[in-house]
């Protein structure tokens, strides 16, 4: 079934509107929340919570762009998911990893500007603003690092490149990302 | 700000920005499965042309040598055991009609002419028949040897393929009188006989032709191995044929045919000759 067709369902409040997104991107969204949590019965409940959530959302909202709409969904909901859990059961999939690395960004020893914080909206326009302004190379790679949280190995994968090539580029980016926040007033 | 704050901002990243990198992702691995099964198939189709290319070559020199062994072995099989062997009936007609009569067949006849020199004769049959077969013992010899090798060729389909009654009835219009001398009688000098077929002969071998024309002069009996049969045409050019017994023979003067005389068949032929 075409997108538009399940996005119909869901404003028609018709329930075979999960049936079919089930369907279509069950093991889809899986896998994103699998990336996060590192867990198959997280990862399924974490399921079960996005097509509740897109249920939810639809109406009002009409994603142009369905799967990314269920992804960010998924990924968002593993993310509450992950951090809900105590830090002795953390560890799943990639996320430890990619925590690590973002914190070269964000963990500034405390000279993080609390304005800048307080706008939160913001900050999250300006990351838009980077990733859409990298080279489309970087940008995919960035994408599938921290916001789907993949393994640095299946991105490589997935890219047909080496494992240190990645990490190379995903290390510049950071940088990029660490100054480009500076600039920006969010970190000082 | 910590590391999960700017994890959980990245998490509202746009819809449109996620799908265009999914897209790309989607679009190189398509790119790249076509890549792959371009790949896949310019080797397949290499390695099928190759693997073509070896088995014709094999083919060619397995076939090459096969036949060479095959000639070869009928050789030294034929020239071990004497051109003369027991149970062989080969034939070997030689001249075309210098008028014209004859049929397709003139030409190879004639080209044999010109190699051998010695298969195709023609004679006076009353005067010169013992000599004419005395000289061509040698090359008739010569001939049941190259017929021999001819063997191999066709031995794997004798079945169905015309048999020596038939090649006969087939031309013994061409014939008004047939005779026969024996190897071992030609070797001895003596003269070719010129029985009278009987009309027990007559009727078998018409059955045996299966069209029941009456048979010109025919040949007389003999039990030695090889016979050596002069047939006269009315122009009194003669052909000789030399018959094997119970071997599968192809006629150099007849392309195409090949004739095998059967136990059955030389039991037929031979009640013509008493």
């Amino acid at each position: 079934m075409e997108d538009t067709e399940i996005i119909d369902l869901y404003w028609k409040r018709d329930e075979r509107a999960i049936e079919e997104t089930d369907h279509k991107y069950g093991k889809y969204c899986h896998t994103v929340a699998y990336n996060v949590l590192g867990d198959h019965e997280d990862s399924r409940e974490c399921v079960n919570d996005t097509w509740l959530r897109a249920w939810k959302s639809m109406p009002p909202q009409r994603p142009s762009v369905l799967r990314a709409f269920l992804a960010k969904i998924a990924r968002n909901l593993a993310f509450d998911r992950y951090r809900a859990r105590s830090a002795s059961k953390r560890g799943g999939g990639a996320m430890e990893a990619v925590l690590d690395e973002l914190a070269e960004c964000a963990d500034l020893s405390g000279k993080w500007n609390g304005e800048a914080l307080y706008a939160a909206s913001e900050l999250k326009e300006a990351i838009n603003r980077f990733v859409g302004e990298l080279p489309e190379r970087e940008g995919d790679l960035f994408i599938r690092r921290y916001f789907f949280a993949e393994e640095i190995s299946d991105i490589a994968k997935r890219y047909h490149m080496t494992e240190n090539n990645v990490t190379v580029i995903l290390s510049r980016t950071r940088k990029k990302l660490r100054k480009y926040l500076t600039e920006g007033g969010f970190i000082e | 700000m910590k590391a999960e704050d700017l994890f959980e901002a990245m998490g509202e990243l746009d819809e449109e920005l996620i799908a265009r990198s999914e897209r790309r992702v989607r679009s190189g691995t398509r790119r790249k499965r076509e890549q792959n099964s371009l790949y896949r198939f310019a080797v397949i189709a290499l390695s099928t042309a190759a693997a073509v290319f070896i088995l014709l070559m094999a083919r060619d020199l397995i076939g090459t040598r096969g036949t060479n062994g095959t000639k070869g072995s009928q050789l030294v099989s034929q020239e071990a055991d004497g051109a003369q062997e027991e149970n062989a009936l080969v034939s070997e007609a030689a001249a075309e009609d210098a008028d014209g009569e004859a049929e397709g067949s003139a030409a190879d006849a004639g080209d044999r002419e010109t190699e051998a020199g010695a298969v195709m004769q023609e004679e006076d049959r009353k005067n010169e028949a013992p000599e004419e077969a005395q000289s061509a013992e040698g090359t008739e010899a010569d001939s049941g040897t190259k017929a021999a090798g001819n063997i191999a060729a066709e031995a794997g389909s004798p079945d169905g393929e015309k048999q020596a009654v038939d090649l006969m009835g087939d031309k013994k219009g061409d014939y008004v009188s047939l005779e026969y001398i024996s190897a071992e009688d030609q070797a001895e000098g003596k003269s070719t006989t010129v029985p009278e077929y009987t009309p027990e002969g007559e009727e078998i071998l018409s059955r045996a032709f299966d069209n029941g024309k009456p048979v010109p002069s025919l040949m007389a009996k003999t039990g030695d191995p090889v016979y050596y049969v002069f047939l006269t045409r009315e122009n009194g050019k003669v052909d000789t044929i030399t018959f094997y017994e119970n071997t599968y023979v192809s006629m150099d003067n007849y392309p195409g045919v090949v004739m095998r005389i059967s136990q059955a068949d030389y039991e037929d032929v031979m009640t013509l000759f008493r």
